[in-house]
């Protein structure tokens, strides 16, 4: 009951995170309503209309649609378009990079099905209103279903083929020594299979898009996407524009300075959320078909039940783990077999096992990739892509081992420590994880634990457990590019073409040019997301940092340069005629040995007519490098479970991360909290329920695919642990934004585990999984910690 | 059928005043209060998540409660006053609420944070949340999903606490 | 959304005559009738505003019942002192539904008279014959996970997904009505319906018929009670199963009486005289509870996806009579189950 007593003396004001450091500074639009989102556009930033466009949906996946009958919603007042296969036009094939379903299969070519959901027509009209009155009235009728159709694994095992490349290249086999012989050998074995559900993103701001065609016969789109080159290449091959940039080499051109400057234009400067699911969406060229055939601005917005078929999903996944080890618990094998649901079209198949063949040291390891195309939208990347389902199985295995073996699972850990890349035997640039896993056991008060499974007791009698994992995910740099002007009135401007998706890009970019440069952070204003700027990269697999950033202070460095030269040429500068290393800027003063001194403002007004500006470009190896990388972090879960009803509530997270360097510790610590919180999702609650008669994403609403509510959320305790990453990445940053999922499910079960001895194998670990086996008897003493 | 019955579902007046201005409008029965603010007068900062109820970014004020607009028929609500994000503010002074969301690092992508601030302030009008589960409980019709919650939780706990004395 | 027309009800006598009409809909709140209109479940021609009909009040009735207006919010009646200390039962059984927000919209009313969450109930492309009478049940060998396993039919297995309904059928609540042939008062208890073969009649409401108000009996469980909603998230999420208990214990610990009835398992709120029964006199003790529960779960079907209800029921059945029983009820805020 909510008791209507006064605010207790006991409860404290919140320490506010991270005290000193920058808050986000697009806060204020965020939190007054002006952060202007896709959705948001009105026709006043279009010339004065702005019509609405609203998708029709297939409800059958399979066969052919035979007729579409389009005359009554032609008739609703205000309408202006009914786009179908029959009269959209025919786009040219287009390269999806990231193996999204586009690349294989446009919309509205033909009358052929491929899955339930999928857009077979686009109603344009004046409002709103008019399009979903009208997209309700345009009637499909379909051919039978084919009968053979699957849409879960266990109905298309047989459709199942190797895979040789996973997720962006990382290999689907590996094989290092002998797995199968050194696995029958072992004298502790532990064989286990896993069944993760599938999940969607469900970002709180949906598909959205809004295009315009340009006189001159340019288009311009406005809508969140995590990769504006990409969408905009994309865009280009599909509407046949002569294009110079293709996008299989549109790093090389990048890295080879060429301009790129054709006549699509993408921006995107607020994305509502995206997590991976924003690129290469079906939506990106919707619009833009509809929108040529009324010859006026369109915008698009799915809604939510669409963002199930229209955009993409992580996958369903079977695996099964095979651990052999010595007496001592050493592993002796490895072995990773993965079963991975690809879409019906789209060539995505999640980076599975990347994790296992770098996490522990075993002299035999094998991976063994398999995916199979199911009669569904495709599946696409998704936060820690791969990762968080591979580290559940392998780490609720390596638990198990460790309980087999006699071993505290954090002692297993430590025995199998890799301290050299384990499938490469390279050194690590860095790899603090020791570190992480002393601080979080102290924190979360793991030595002090009842190890005994089933022995732990809270209020109520409710068992408690304690789980582990350990958490991974790989430190990618990609090419990127930065320009940084320094303007008469000594500020500067700094552009490039990444995405602000919640991450805190902005913040992070103009902190770190102002560092830099010696700027306060009011001098520095960055601009970003529109590919009239320089090359920005993707806003993927955690980079933003080490590939934007790496090229913004290479950028401020050359600017750092030629300013310096530049006033000790310039007689009328107190700094004239001095080494330009013995020059510091600080806080916009340039200081010179012997209290000489001018403000970057007073140096540059000079000479007004000439600012300074450089480019420069990074990531060319693509992050290759002589080490491994690889960010590392312990994750810690306390639960409980209610002995009758077999309720599980977190009880605390506890997350000790080693990342490098920390350019901003509140965003990294939001970062990490969301994406513990996304992990909490999946080993709890998240999946789509798959009709297996239909194909339909059932519960296709945010009412019925539950997400983490406030309420399900634990305290979440984040350490950071820095790291001297120097000669991993010139900034020494790792990628932080996707590393606090990968522990989170594994730990939670590993915790369920150690409450109730029930080893559940399957996401998400809802109660009537915990319902089908007994509870332990154990008779062990209450303890409360 | 209709045309024996004395119902049109021609537009009807209401007349609503939204952040301190009166809109005297004329809508189809149909129009929920948000498609009213977004579609009807452009006041963009409130969010649609999902157009069902089922995830609190439409939250806003109606008569100084925390409602879901998106299920909220604005016919049904004439001559009703409502605060949406772009009224909490005044002139450029950012309210507590919105400046503790901003200390507390309270949002990520910031979709999800009109309806979490006019939810919180709503909640602050009630008066029942007293503690951290309270406050966590009574603020779970607001879904984040860049997982902000503890900030959030955090920022609100810490306007509560600063406007209400503590005996 | 299809349009429709709108009509203000100015009085009661006008919103039953003009709601008797066939395709005309009550709207009160509209959280779940707006709702059913955006999927295009429901597309009534017009829609009768009853939000301005005088039945906003909470009021004291002669026998130290309380008198809830049908168009009190949810969260109104939950927050009122009166409730709080008299019906504590139904007070938490309200505050643990819905959101905040929705509690602010949503009436008793509307509550009592809201629809089933049954997926394939929602999805217009799919066999429902609860949404169009003969046109089969998808949910039969589908997704029914959240559906019922008590009362079901061969042509329907959904829930009434109502919490505050649970706690009404305890405390004996009565539904006052007015229709186009005047008032009547109708038991909770014969207030739903099970889905038989006329499955798209979730109540017994005659056409133009209103609710007005819902009337609490004075009752004794200001004590020993408990609302247990059981869910796969902690908040804002529909029950798998919830229970709830109102108790008098004697001095000596003995049940004097007991109510039990069952949320998220059947068409209706779920109670059985024969459970309460073999409570009656009894010690609180775990096996009296689990032999109540099994026979308030008597002939009880799992459908397959939903199975684990059988068991999951009987546990919370018994958890929460001890909750209840112990004078612990479950706090909506912390969700430890005590
Ligand atoms: C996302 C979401 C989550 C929810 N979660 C829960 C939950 O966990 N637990 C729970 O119990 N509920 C839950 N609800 C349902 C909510 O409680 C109901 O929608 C609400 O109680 C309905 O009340 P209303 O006044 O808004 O009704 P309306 O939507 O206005 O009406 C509902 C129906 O009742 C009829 N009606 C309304 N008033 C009367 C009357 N006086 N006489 C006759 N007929 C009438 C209407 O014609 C309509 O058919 C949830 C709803 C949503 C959207
Ligand atoms: S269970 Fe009832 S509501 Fe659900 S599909 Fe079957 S008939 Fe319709
Ligand atoms: S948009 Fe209204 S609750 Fe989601
Ligand atoms: S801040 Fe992104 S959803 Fe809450």
């Amino acid at each position: 009951m909510v008791s209507n007593s006064p605010v207790p003396a006991s409860l404290e004001l919140p320490p506010v995170p991270a005290p000193g450091s920058p808050r986000r500074l697009e806060g204020r639009d965020k939190l007054t309503g002006r952060a202007q989102y896709a959705g948001d556009f009105t026709s006043h930033l279009t010339g004065g209309v702005l019509d609405a466009a609203v998708v029709v949906t297939s409800t059958q996946a399979t066969g052919r649609i035979l007729t579409i009958d389009a005359s009554a919603a032609n008739k609703v007042p205000g309408v202006r378009l009914v786009l179908t296969h029959e009269n959209a036009p025919r786009l040219h094939a287009v390269l999806a990079t990231n193996g999204a379903e586009i690349g294989d299969l446009l919309p509205l070519q033909d009358d052929k099905l491929h899955y339930y959901g999928q857009a077979v027509a686009v109603v344009v009209a004046d409002t709103l209103a008019a399009a979903r009155d009208a997209a309700a009235l345009v009637h499909v009728t379909y051919s039978a279903p084919a009968p053979d159709a699957a849409f879960t694994l266990a109905q298309g095992r047989s459709r199942s083929q190797d895979v040789k490349k996973v997720g962006a290249g990382d290999p689907g086999q590996v094989q290092v020594g002998h797995p199968d012989k050194a696995f029958a050998a072992a004298p502790h074995q532990v064989d286990l299979t896993f069944d993760t559900a599938p999940h969607h993103h469900n970002a709180m701001e949906p598909g959205a898009i809004v295009a315009a065609w340009e006189a001159d016969g340019g288009l311009t789109v406005h809508l969140p996407t995590q990769f504006s080159y990409g969408d905009a290449v994309i865009l280009g091959e599909a509407f046949g524009f002569g294009l110079k940039e293709r996008l299989p080499n549109i790093v090389a051109q990048v890295l080879g300075g060429i301009e790129f400057h054709h006549k699509v234009r993408v921006v995107s400067t607020m994305t509502g959320g995206a997590f991976g699911s924003k690129n290469a969406n079906v939506h990106l060229l919707l619009a833009p078909m509809a929108a040529k055939l009324t010859g006026r601005p369109v915008k698009l917005v799915l809604d939510r039940a669409q963002t199930f078929s229209m955009m993409p999903f992580r996958g369903e996944m079977h695996q099964r783990i095979r651990l052999g080890a010595d007496a001592e618990g050493r592993l002796q094998a490895v072995l990773h077999d993965a079963l991975l649901a690809k879409g019906t079209a789209g060539q995505f198949v999640a980076p599975i096992g990347e994790a296992t063949t770098k996490v522990y040291a075993t002299p035999n390891l094998g991976l063994h990739v398999q995916a199979a195309a199911l009669d569904t939208n495709a599946p696409g990347w998704m936060r820690g892509p791969g990762a968080p389902n591979g580290q559940f199985a392998l780490e609720s295995a390596l638990d198990t081992l460790a309980y087999q073996v006699g071993l505290d699972p954090l002692e297993i850990r430590l025995r199998n420590y890799a301290d050299t890349e384990p499938d490469t035997g390279k050194e690590w640039s860095s790899k603090a994880l020791r570190e992480c896993y002393a601080q979080g056991a102290e924190r979360v008060g793991w030595h002090q634990r009842n190890p005994q499974v089933g022995s732990m007791r809270g209020e109520n009698g409710r068992l408690l457990g304690y789980g582990m994992a350990t958490a991974i995910y790989p430190t990618l740099q990609l090419p990127a590019r930065a320009r940084i002007v320094l303007g008469a009135d000594g500020r500067a401007v700094v552009q490039t073409a990444n995405h602000e998706i919640g991450q805190g890009m902005i913040t992070t970019f103009t902190q770190l040019a102002a560092e830099t440069l010696g700027l306060p952070l009011e001098q520095v204003r960055l601009e970003w997301g529109d590919t009239r700027l320089p090359y920005g990269g993707m806003t993927v697999g955690s980079m933003t940092t080490l590939s934007g950033g790496a090229a913004i202070q290479e950028a401020a460095q050359q600017v750092l340069k030629t300013l310096l030269k530049r006033v000790v040429a310039d007689q009328a500068s107190p700094l004239y005629n001095l080494a330009p290393a013995t020059l510091r800027v600080e806080n916009g003063r340039i200081m010179g040995p012997g209290g000489a001194s001018e403000t970057v403002a007073a140096a540059m007004a000079r000479q007004p007519e000439s600012p300074i500006t450089e480019e420069a470009t990074t990531g060319r190896t693509m992050g290759h490098s002589r080490y491994g990388r690889e960010a590392f972090g312990a994750e810690f879960a306390v639960v409980s479970v209610d002995p009758d009803t077999l309720h599980v509530q977190v009880e605390r997270l506890v997350g000790a991360f080693a990342g490098g360097r920390i350019l901003n510790p509140l965003l990294v610590r939001s970062q990490l909290m969301g994406s513990m919180v996304w992990g909490l999702g999946q080993a709890l609650l998240e999946q789509t329920a798959m009709d297996e008669r239909t194909g339909h994403w059932l519960n296709d609403s945010l009412g019925e695919a539950l997400v983490p509510t406030n309420a399900d959320v634990a305290d979440i305790d984040i350490i950071l642990i820095e790291e001297d990453d120097s000669r991993g990445h010139p900034l020494g940053v790792k990628g932080l934004g996707e590393l606090g999922i990968t522990g989170v499910a594994a730990a939670i079960a590993n915790a369920i585990f150690h409450a109730t001895g029930q080893r559940i194998t399957s996401l998400p670990i809802t109660l009537d999984k915990l319902l089908g086996t007994p509870l332990p008897q154990s008779a062990a003493p209450a303890s409360n910690p | 059928m209709l045309e024996t019955l004395p119902y049109s579902n021609a537009p009807v007046p209401v007349d609503l005043t939204i952040n301190g201005q009166l809109h005297q409008l004329a809508i189809e029965p149909r129009t929920t209060l948000l498609d009213v603010l977004r579609e009807h007068l452009g006041l963009m900062g409130t969010k649609k998540g999902c157009d069902h109820g089922q995830c609190g970014a439409c939250t806003v004020l109606l008569n100084g409660e925390r409602r879901v607009s998106c299920l909220t028929l604005a016919v049904s609500h004439d001559e009703a006053t409502v605060t949406t994000v772009e009224g909490l503010a005044t002139g450029d002074e950012l309210s507590p609420l919105q400046q503790a969301f901003l200390e507390y690092d309270a949002y990520q992508c910031g979709y999800c944070t009109p309806g979490q601030l006019c939810s919180a302030q709503g909640l602050l009008h009630e008066g029942h949340a007293r503690t951290r589960d309270e406050v966590r409980e009574l603020m779970s019709g607001n879904l984040c999903r860049c997982g902000a919650y503890p900030h959030i939780t955090d920022a609100i706990l810490s306007v509560l606490l600063t406007q209400q004395p503590t005996p | 959304m299809r349009n429709f027309g709108y009509l203000r009800a100015a009085s009661a006598a006008e919103a039953v005559q003009a709601g008797a009409a066939p395709q005309v809909q009550f709207l009160a709140g509209g959280t779940n009738l707006v709702d059913l209109l955006k999927y295009r479940v429901e597309q009534p021609a017009a829609l009768l505003d009853i939000n301005r009909l005088p039945y906003q009040h909470i009021e004291e009735l002669p026998d130290q019942g309380l008198r809830l207006g049908a168009l009190v919010t949810n969260a109104a009646t939950a927050y009122d002192a009166r409730v709080q200390t008299r019906y504590p039962l139904l007070s938490s059984a309200i505050l643990a539904g819905a959101s905040a927000q929705l509690r602010n919209a949503a009436t008793n009313g509307g509550n009592l008279n809201q629809r089933t969450r049954c997926p394939y109930f929602y999805d217009v492309a799919a066999a429902c014959n609860k949404r169009q009478p003969g046109s089969g049940c998808a949910a039969i060998g589908g997704h029914n996970r959240g559906l019922a396993i008590l009362g079901t039919s061969e042509s329907c297995i959904a829930t009434f997904p109502s919490d505050m309904g649970v706690a009404l059928r305890v405390l004996d609540a009565e539904v006052r009505l007015l229709g186009p042939a005047g008032e009547r008062v109708v038991p909770m208890a014969e207030y739903h319906r099970l889905p038989g073969a006329e499955p798209w009649r979730d109540n017994n409401l005659l056409p133009g018929e209103l609710v007005t108000a819902i009337d609490l009996p004075p009752a004794h469980f200001g004590q020993h009670y408990t609302y247990l909603k059981i869910r796969d998230r902690l908040s804002y999420a529909f029950a798998l199963v919830s229970v709830a208990v109102g108790m008098r214990l004697d001095k000596a610990g003995h049940i004097q009486e007991a109510r039990v009835a069952l949320g998220g398992v059947a068409h209706k709120p779920w109670r059985e005289p024969r459970a309460e029964a073999v409570l009656a006199g009894q010690l609180p003790t775990a096996e009296v509870f689990g032999a109540a529960a099994d026979e308030l779960l008597a002939g009880a079907v799992g459908q397959g996806e939903n199975n684990f209800k059988l068991a999951l029921a009987r546990r919370a059945i018994v958890r929460a009579c001890q909750q209840a029983a112990a004078g612990t009820p479950q706090s909506q805020s912390d969700k430890h189950i005590r």
